[in-house]
């Protein structure tokens, strides 16, 4: 059994290890405000020892919310607006704590995170199943074939093998879809998470999405006290 | 400020549903704001990158991580021909002039977008924008 304050504690440990991962690529990046982001690696390692956290929270989404403005959106697409929904969730329970609200809304902001996690998942099948260029098995061949994502030119070669390509599209479409039904029991959500991140990891790879990786990843103590909670 | 942390509190986590054409970013030089422009691609794939390397990248990838931040403002330009987006690369392009990252011959120089789809069997390029000049000494504030 894994309680909420040490599902909520695992998952701002691994957030703020993200995080400081993230604003320490920035530092290297030439057009990124170094000074904000050696602040956001101070507050990322901050919020992974556990130190003045409530404060700590606040100010990454400021930030955050800085970032966001200041881009005209997410830097990175979606791993920032999880990173985003992972601040405002832990920090609406950790003022709950601190304002001796009742339990159950600390357990309505933590759950609410778990939720549209699982919803991450589920929802990215869905709007696949229901594109035929996917069913066919075009879409993952024109990923490879023309799209900015593979990260090196060699990658394309990946074209040559379009029944692979067709039986990979089935298995990250069908993985999506029945992730929810991971939760009706605690094994079962294990290897659906270490198969997500093996997922993560393999477009880490191939698309050079790293961020999404360790994002992922903080949130997973989340949907594991959500299946405890529920069944 | 609600209208950026509301798409991430209430996401719709439309990954990939669909492969739309792909920009890709290519700048030109100009002695003058007039000079008829001599077309390179701005940071191009690298041909191959080593297994070791790209495990190493999981842990470390600042480089690609702006390109797709470069990537999504290019997908701005194409959908609402964002200014933002455009300064965004400019500036990029400008930081690469003036850092030695790209060998700095003239004064002037501008950027396109080509992009690239399928239709039918093959696929294809076109141009889809192309900037106004911008000067080397402009100056562009850090993003983000």
């Amino acid at each position: 059994m894994i309680d909420l304050e040490s599902a909520t504690r695992l998952c701002e440990i691994l957030l703020g290890l993200a995080l400081a991962q993230q604003s320490a690529e920035h530092l290297f990046m030439p057009m990124s405000d170094r000074r904000l982001f050696a602040l956001r690696l101070l507050l990322g390692l901050l919020l992974a020892v556990g130190l003045w956290t409530t404060p700590v929270l606040g100010v990454l989404l400021l930030t955050s919310t800085w970032i966001l403005a200041r881009c005209d959106g997410p830097y990175n697409g979606g791993s920032d607006r999880v990173a985003v929904l992972m601040q405002i969730c832990l920090l609406a329970v950790h003022l709950c704590r601190d304002l001796n609200a009742p339990l159950r809304w600390q357990e309505v902001a933590f759950g609410y995170l778990a939720i549209q996690i699982v919803l991450s998942y589920f929802m990215a099948g869905w709007v696949k199943i229901v594109n035929p260029q996917w069913r066919r098995g075009q879409a993952l061949v024109d990923v490879f074939a023309f799209s900015a994502y593979p990260q090196s030119e060699s990658l394309r070669g990946w074209t040559q093998w379009p029944r692979l390509l067709f039986v990979m599209s089935w298995a990250v479409m069908i993985f999506e879809l029945v992730f929810p039904l991971a939760l009706l029991r605690v094994d079962t959500l294990i290897v659906a998470l270490v198969v997500a991140a093996l997922f993560h990891t393999a477009n880490a790879l191939l698309f050079g999405l790293n961020r999404f990786v360790w994002v992922w990843l903080a949130s997973y103590p989340a949907l594991i006290w959500l299946q405890q909670q529920v069944f | 400020m609600l209208r950026y942390l509301l798409p991430a509190l209430i996401p719709s986590w439309r990954f990939f549903d669909d492969v739309g054409p792909s920009p890709r970013v290519e700048y030109c030089l100009l002695a003058d704001e007039n000079a008829e422009p001599e077309w390179q691609p701005f940071q191009p794939q690298p041909e191959h990158i080593p297994l070791t390397q790209l495990f190493r990248r999981l842990v470390w990838n600042p480089a690609r991580n702006e390109s797709l931040y470069l990537l999504s403002s290019c997908e701005k330009i194409l959908e609402r021909d964002s200014l933002q987006a455009q300064q965004v690369i400019a500036g990029r392009i400008a930081l690469a002039l003036r850092s030695g990252e790209l060998p700095p011959q003239a004064r002037w120089f501008r950027f396109r977008l080509l992009v690239v789809e399928r239709e039918g069997e093959a696929l294809v390029r076109h141009e889809h924008f192309v900037s106004p000049a911008f000067g080397l000494d402009q100056s562009w504030g850090p993003i983000p």
